[in-house]
């Protein structure tokens, strides 16, 4: 694992505000450590080179002041020569010798240590030992070699002066960082405060749920973008959220709608069932019943044209027979219309025209008080005859009730008009209405609450309509009467489908 | 050195031993002189012959001086009779100033064979007495006198040498030198015993 790896793992759980500062001020520390190094590194060279030309000069003056002294013997003035170097602190020994290598004059600090002039020329060389630093060179006059001279100077100046630049360096490093840290922690907040908001804006949507809260994206850079796309993130999570509950609420509903459908069609089916079983039934019974009904009316017929002479009395009897036999016949007609259906043929038809001959046709009984009420003229597409047959059934219905409950006030109001999209023609009578109990019952084929009948009417209305396209809808109330609304769509679309 | 002693001796001695040890001082020098024998006379002129060539690296001659000969050599003139022997022969073909150097013998003033430019005319002991003569027909003429004579600097010489406890010194008189239009150099001028202005 290398350093920065190290460090990079360190800094995990550390939160991004000491990460920055701690990145600054590495860097920071690390370029001023570079910088500063180079620095006294330099110098340390500088110093060097300055001392070491320095002492060359000095060395090559003394030669120089040296050679009349080596050229004339006198040890003296070389002595003083070399003396004059106690004024540069850091030299310790120097020495002259003569061209045969012999010590010929000595200078040497007496406070230090290691100032012993090396007994012969040979071996030396400039340069830096050990701890000192020696300057060698040949004294000459006249461009021969007349002497030798040697100067050893500690390193006491340049290292002191090293020490001072360490300090001060060191003074000045721990100021800049000092000034990086205030800088960082000040500066560090242009990212920090953005992410801290950012944060703080999830924590509240988290909390509260709710995605409606945007953040302000205050900069173009990459967290501006960031707060952009976390924005349009909120905006995905809303819509899509929307979309859910749309989704959920329409699943009730299809749900639902399925649901009836199913219901409707398991209706469909036991009623079809039910019809199948019927039609054969009724196919067969109605053609064994028919077949002695009509011998019987024949037989009648004869029978009355040979009794009707002889005893009137017995008129009435026959009558009775006959209307019997008659209903039968219609009991007969009527299961045998319900069980098979016939396709539909239709025609265009004026409605209000239509509805007035229709109830014209009708014979009223027991002072039933009609009223029209034809609001619009309409032209639609109808078979006649099974309309006309609706008609019947649903008038006599009203008829019968408002006849057999006796009520005084006997009207029934035939209305035919438009609404919306649907053509209607609604009768509405003065009956009793439709006892609770029954009510559900009423478009069950086989349910009748009249003492004759078979319970056909209505479901065979419902069918007609349906037929067409439309359909029945039955309100009644207790005491002041029925409202059945027959309502065919103003557009008919025939529903193929039941014609079987 | 020797002031170091002095001073020395002056801490460490009293006054009447101070008598003593100058006028042992002054009969050590006598008897330096008087006694010294022929190893020491060899040894004592070989170092007056290095001193000779020496002189020359630290005077510096006007252009003039060189200016009549083609070959321009640097004629070392030993005037009277040789003292140093063979010591001189040393110095034939040294270099000096960027010339050679030649040593030229003038036994008679008066009577000069060569027409030869001295630089440097070493007046031996022989001369003594007829050094004024010789001081005179030797001025002004760029050549640096040098000679062993006793008070040769304060007699008008340019460079007198001398013996002090065992080593060769010299006295410079500016004065002469000045007037041979020669320049001596400053580092000669520190090791000059007296320098007369």
């Amino acid at each position: 694992m290398s350093v920065l790896d190290y460090i990079t793992d360190l800094g995990k759980g550390v939160p991004i505000r000491r990460k920055l500062l701690m990145i600054v001020l590495i860097t920071t520390n690390l370029a001023l450590m570079l910088a500063v190094s180079a620095v006294v590194f330099y110098d340390r060279q500088a110093t060097k080179r300055n001392m070491t030309e320095e002492l060359r000069v000095l060395t090559q003056v003394i030669s120089q002041r040296s050679t009349a002294a080596l050229a004339f013997d006198d040890k003296q003035l070389a002595i003083e020569n070399l003396q004059t170097l106690s004024e540069k602190e850091t030299i310790i020994t120097a020495c002259i010798f003569n061209k045969d290598g012999k010590l010929f004059g000595n200078y040497d600090r007496n406070d230090s240590v290691d100032t012993e002039c090396p007994q012969t020329h040979v071996d030396l060389k400039s340069g830096f030992f050990d701890n000192y630093y020696n300057e060698f060179q040949t004294i000459n006059l006249d461009k021969v070699d007349i002497g030798y001279i040697y100067i050893k100077s500690t390193l006491d100046e340049i290292n002191e002066r090293l020490i001072k630049y360490i300090v001060v360096v060191a003074f000045i490093f721990v100021v800049a960082s000092f000034v990086a840290f205030l800088f960082a922690l000040k500066l560090q907040k242009i990212i920090t405060t953005p992410i801290h908001e950012l944060a703080s804006v999830s924590r509240t949507i988290y909390d509260n749920k709710d995605y409606s809260i945007r953040v302000e994206a205050k900069t173009n850079d990459e967290m501006g973008h960031l707060v952009e796309a976390f924005n349009d993130m909120l905006s995905g999570i809303e819509e899509r959220d929307e979309a859910l509950v749309d989704a959920k609420n329409n699943l009730e509903h299809l749900v639902k709608e399925r649901t009836r459908k199913l219901k409707e069609a398991q209706n469909e089916l036991i009623r079809n069932e039910r019809m199948a079983t019927l039609g054969q039934l009724t196919a067969t019974v109605s053609h064994e019943i028919r077949n002695p009904l009509g011998t019987i009316r024949t037989s009648m017929f004869t029978l009355s044209n040979k009794l009707k002479d002889k005893d009137s009395s017995i008129e009435n009897i026959i009558e009775r027979i006959e209307r019997n036999i008659v209903r039968c016949d219609n009991i007969i007609t009527e299961l045998l219309d319900y069980s098979r259906i016939r396709a539909l043929n239709h025609e265009k038809t004026n409605l209000n025209t239509w509805i007035r001959s229709v109830v014209a046709d009708i014979e009223m009984v027991n002072n039933v008080d009609v009223k029209l009420d034809l609001n619009e003229s309409v032209d639609i597409e109808i078979d006649q005859d099974l309309l006309h047959r609706v008609m019947i059934n649903v008038i006599e219905n009203a008829c019968q009730s408002m006849e057999e409950a006796e009520v005084e006030d006997k009207t029934l109001l035939i209305e035919c008009g438009v609404n919306n999209s649907r053509t209607e023609i609604i009768i509405t009578d003065t009956g009793p209405g439709i006892p609770d109990s029954v009510y559900p019952h009423i478009f069950e084929p086989l349910y009748s609450t009249k003492g004759f009948g078979i319970g056909l009417g209505l479901p065979i209305v419902k069918q007609i309509m349906e037929q067409h396209g439309g359909g029945i809808e039955v309100s009644s109330e207790d005491g002041v009467g029925t409202r059945v609304v027959l309502w065919l769509p103003s557009v008919l679309n025939f529903d193929h489908k039941k014609v079987s | 050195m020797y002031k170091f002693i002095f001073h020395g001796v002056k801490q460490t001695l009293c006054l009447f031993n101070m008598k003593i040890i100058f006028a042992f001082f002054i009969a050590t020098s006598l008897a330096l002189n008087a006694n010294a024998d022929s190893t020491d006379q060899d040894l004592e002129y070989k170092v007056k012959a290095a001193y000779l060539y020496n002189f020359t690296k630290f005077i510096s001659w006007p252009d003039k001086a060189f200016s009549n000969e083609t070959n321009q050599t640097l004629n070392i003139c030993i005037y009277g009779v040789d003292p140093f022997g063979h010591a001189i022969d040393l110095l034939n073909n040294k270099k000096a100033k960027g010339r050679n150097v030649t040593i030229e013998y003038v036994v008679d003033v008066n009577n000069k064979t060569t027409d030869t430019q001295c630089h440097v005319a070493f007046i031996s002991k022989s001369y003594e007495k007829e050094l004024v003569s010789v001081l005179e027909y030797l001025t002004n003429k760029n050549i640096l006198t040098v000679s062993d004579i006793g008070g040769f600097a304060i007699k008008g010489g340019c460079i007198g040498l001398g013996v002090v406890r065992g080593k060769v010194r010299f006295n410079v008189n500016l004065k002469s030198t000045q007037a041979a239009e020669l320049k001596v150099s400053a580092k000669l001028l520190e090791l000059a015993k007296v320098v007369i202005e």
